[in-house]
This record gives structure tokens, sequence and C-alpha cells, in this order.
């Protein structure tokens, strides 16, 4: 749960995801949330393969389309 | 898929007595028509490859496993003709004009078709000893997966948490059987079993992933038919859900209540759901249950060969797009 509620504050809250780019344990002690450094590393490629912050972000049907074929 | 896979199978019916029709319905519902061309629907073919894979990764013969992969295959149709039946989908051709009383009834032949095949493993040498522990091990994990299942039924709208627990007991747990019981036959060093069943495991989350994933294909292009029943046990709707409040939650679940028919509440609940971080959500679930297989099948220390085939199939899920 706590690796989603730290992408739904960073897709949501600006001004959490600008302390999350500068310093990303901060950003979770301020809001009490708490996840593993792993989850930190799978949440940063999230972050990158989702191009969060990029004007060309990911979109969901992309995301469906890429990976239609692993089925 | 080998051929000899195809004729452990055919052997069971012809010595069970089974009758010709209700044998062709059988073979009929077999990923191309029970032999080993080429088709559409190989898919379940491929994942039934991972029980002779891990035996041979953990040092035995991929043969020896070809019991295990027919009746895991088997199985895999069986559980997803009930699953259909279970979330009234849209017949399949081959049963709707007779009903899914019909599927139900292929489907049981097949689930005892899988038994007859397990019973197998008994008789040659190389399975043997394995057997008591595999079958065990199938017969468990699929009362497990038949609680995912209750579970899935009789909860409408499942948190995060639950959503997980249920593509583990349906998904991560069948995945991880293949994998864990074609390593027992290969290996009895419990811990390099147990990190074949975890990478099983990781792969059928994965899985369970993009099978969710397939939904939202057909609402982008809004050129097929939505379900919202289906759409709201999907994981990018239970984690918007349970991330939205308020008036952001009301929109998304009229909108995906509407989505069907209306490009407008289709494209508004794609807005909605991709404003969650979603996406990002998605692929970072993703990251995790890839690096946990790799991680799991380093440690299992496969045979190189092998070991290059279990990496291709989750080495390529959730990379960049």
């Amino acid at each position: 749960m706590s690796l989603a509620q730290v992408v739904y504050n960073i897709s949501t809250d600006n001004e959490f995801a600008s302390q999350w780019n500068l310093d990303p344990e901060s950003a979770l002690a301020d809001k009490g949330l708490q996840i593993s450094r792993e989850e930190q590393a799978f949440l940063t490629a999230g972050l990158k393969n989702g191009r969060f912050g990029d004007s060309r972000k990911v979109r969901l049907s992309e995301l469906a389309l890429v990976h239609r074929g692993w089925m | 898929m080998p051929e000899r896979i195809w004729r452990i199978i055919e052997g069971i019916w012809l010595g069970a007595g089974a009758w010709p029709d209700f044998i062709e319905a059988m073979r009929l519902v077999l990923p191309s028509g029970g032999s080993d061309k080429e088709g559409p629907d190989r898919e379940p073919a491929k994942w039934a490859l991972l029980p002779g894979l891990c035996c041979q990764a953990a040092g035995g013969d991929a043969r020896w496993a070809d019991s295990l992969a027919a009746a895991w295959l088997l199985f895999y149709i069986a559980a997803d003709i009930m699953d259909s039946v279970e979330d009234q989908d849209e017949p399949d051709p081959w049963w709707q004009e007779s009903g899914p009383g019909m599927a139900i009834n292929v489907a049981s032949g097949l689930y005892f078709s899988a038994s007859q095949v397990l019973n197998s493993l008994y008789q040659y040498d190389a399975t043997r000893s394995a057997a008591p522990d595999v079958t065990r091990k199938f017969l468990n994990d699929f009362l497990i997966m038949c609680s995912g299942q209750h579970r899935d039924l009789t909860n409408p709208e499942p948190l995060l948490d639950q959503y997980w627990q249920i593509a583990a007991a349906k998904s991560g747990y069948f995945f991880g059987l293949a994998c864990q019981a074609g390593a027992r036959l290969g290996t009895d060093e419990s811990k390099k079993i147990s990190s074949y069943q975890q990478y099983g495991y990781h792969l059928g989350m994965l899985l369970q992933i993009l099978d969710d994933l397939e939904d939202f294909y057909g609402l982008q292009s809004s050129s097929t038919s939505v379900k919202w029943r289906t759409l709201k046990k999907s994981l990018p709707v239970v984690y918007a859900l349970q991330m939205y409040s308020g008036s952001n939650e009301r929109q998304l679940r009229q909108c995906l209540k509407d989505a069907s028919g209306d490009n407008k509440a289709a494209e508004e609940a794609i807005a909605l759901l991709e404003g969650s971080g979603v996406v990002v959500y998605l692929i970072s679930e993703m990251a995790r249950h890839r690096s946990l297989a790799i991680e799991n099948l380093e440690q299992a220390k496969p045979q190189p060969a092998e070991a290059e085939f279990l990496e291709t199939f989750v080495s390529d899920i959730g990379a960049p797009v």
C-alpha cells in the first residue's frame, strides 16, 4: 500500500513531487510514509519508464499495447 | 509444445474409455486443437514449457517433466474455462449454443484428465520418488487457487491489498507450481526448489498485471464493449478507486459505469485513471516482480542454457515503453 500511496502523492501533489526529486527520504518523512530501498528502486524505474516529469508521459493504452503480445 | 506431450494427453483419453465426441470436445479447447502446429492460441502451450525448463535447469532432463507439463496445461485450460463461466464472460463459440453447462463439463473432463496424467508420475523410475510430493502440491495449490477465485467472486470491489492476495492465489501460486514441480523432478535441494517456485510466482504476478492491462486496450479504442463489473476488479481501477476520494472517486465510478458506448465517458475515465499515477504504479509493480523473479532465478543457480530461456520470459515485461 505504501508504494501506491507514494505514487499517488507524486502524481497529484506538486509540492511532494518537487520535494521527492530533491530529497526522497525527507519527502516521505514529512508525509509519514515509508517504503523500502527496494521499493524506492522500483519506483525510480516506474517514474523513469513512465517518463514522469516529461511532457510526454506514457499513456495507459500505450502500456497495454506494448505488452499485448506477452500473454 | 513437443508432440510427445500431446501423445500423453491422447493416451489418457483413449485409455480411460472416454467417448469419442467428448474427447473431440476436449481436444478442440486445447491450444491449436491439440497438436504442435503454430497458431494464435499457442500461449498456454508456451507456459507449459516451464516444468521441463525448470527440471532441466535444476539438473534433470526436461522429458522427465512431460507428464507434469501435460497436467499443468490441462489444469490451466480447465481453470480458464471455469473462470470464463464464473465471470459470466461472453461465451466462446464452442459453448455458445449449448450453454455454460457444456463448458463446465468439458472443464471437468480436463481436470480429471490432468489428475490421471499426474498419476502417471508413479509409473516412471525418473519421477516415482517425487510423485507423492508433486501430486500433493498440485492438489493443495489448486485448493488455494479456488480460494482465490472464491474471494474474487464474493468481493465485488476489492481493496488493493485484497487484489494482490487474490492475484497471488489465482496466478502467482499457479505459475509457481509449474516451476516448483518441474524443479522438484530435477533436484531435491529444498532451497533451490523454493527459488524456482518464487521465480514462477513472480512470473505469474507479472502475467496477472498484463491480463488486467488487456482490459484497457479495449477501453482506449472504445471499439469493444467494456464490462464495468470486470474493470472494477482490475488493478488500475482498484488502485485508483482506493487512492482517490471525494469527487474524484465519484467521478471515476460514474465514468467507468458510462464508458461502454460513450466515448466521452471512456476518455474521462482514462484521464482520471492516468491522473492518479496508475501508469507509474503499474510499471513500478512490474519492475518489482521482474526483479524478484530474476533474483530468485539467480539464487536457484540454473544451468546456463535454461537460465537464458527462463530469464527471457520475464526480462522484457515492464521494460521501457
